[in-house]
């Protein structure tokens, strides 16, 4: 413990590095297995204002529920819930 | 039998009179088709995300049956032939499959989750909350009741060891303190070398304030 803590601050230099907090996949911590395409709510959380879906690596959905997302967007696109695009 | 939800969006200018005949038409079909229907659901006028035929709202509606792969099809026939619906959606739904990977994998337990997570992000609202609150209040009230007595039983077991080790070694038990604590080591060394070269200490100084 005490070496990797000498390393971490010989690393930085005045920069204290700061290990980036882990992500969990949101629809994992409430074990939803299907997502709605008919949840407007929760979709637009991953639908930022230009419309795209954001990314796994931003996010921390885990590739399960991200390709579950990406078809319930898809969806909710066709039925004139979420934009295509917008600016 | 097969599970399907269809959804599909009426134009705004027909009159709401019209649009429960439509509506009930397309029951019809899938009565017709001895289909079962599970739910019938009216959003009524929603604004749409982007016009589609110049509406910018329209009526939304959902159905959701049990039936041959036959009934969707002729459903979306209707559709097409009905000017006033301006969009329709079909969707499966796999409910076997998805009950069974659910009985063969069992939810995992999460580890990171903590309480606050969870009654954010929870939909449903209440009910999970209170259910989960009573849970940890339990497993606080036992953890402090067992831990101290397994604490006592694995310390004492562990330590001698340890110590026997060492002392039976003998060179071994320097060695360990001087790789986990090099800062007590390196002043010990700089105090026995202080007399003989002084420009070492200062090295060893200007490392530590890095």
């Amino acid at each position: 413990m005490r070496m990797a803590r000498e390393q971490r601050r010989d690393r930085g230099m005045g920069k204290r590095y700061f290990p980036p907090k882990r992500k969990v996949c949101r629809f994992c911590e409430n074990r939803v297995r299907e997502i709605d395409y008919k949840k407007v709510d929760i979709l637009k959380k991953y639908v930022p204002e230009r419309g795209k879906i954001t990314p796994r690596r931003v996010t921390g959905t885990c590739a399960y529920h991200q390709r579950k997302l990406t078809t319930a967007i898809k969806r909710a696109r066709l039925l004139a819930f979420l934009p295509y695009v917008s600016d | 039998m097969r599970q399907y939800e269809t959804a599909f969006l009426i134009a705004p200018n027909l009159p709401e009179e019209d649009n429960e005949k439509l509506i009930s038409q397309m029951a019809e079909v899938v009565s017709k088709k001895k289909g079962k229907m599970v739910s019938v659901d009216e959003w009524g006028k929603r604004k749409l995300a982007y016009p589609i035929q110049k509406f910018e709202e329209a009526y939304y509606v959902f159905f959701l049956y049990e039936g041959d792969p036959s009934i969707p099809v002729e459903l979306e026939r209707r559709f097409k032939q009905t000017e006033t619906i301006i969009r329709y959606m079909t969707v499966k739904n796999d409910i076997k499959e998805s009950a069974k990977k659910r009985a063969k994998t069992p939810p995992r337990k999460k580890r990171g989750a903590t309480v606050r997570h969870q009654e954010k992000i929870s939909a449903e609202g209440d009910k999970p909350k209170e259910e989960r609150k009573p849970e940890i209040t339990t497993i606080s009230k036992t953890e402090p009741k067992e831990s101290p007595k397994e604490k006592l039983k694995t310390e004492p077991v562990e330590e001698p060891k340890e110590e026997s080790k060492a002392t039976l070694e003998g060179e071994t038990k320097k060695e360990p303190k001087v790789e986990q604590r090099p800062d007590p080591a390196a002043e010990a060394v700089d105090k026995a070398e202080e007399k003989t070269l002084k420009d070492l200490p200062a090295e060893a100084q200007e490392k530590k304030e890095k």
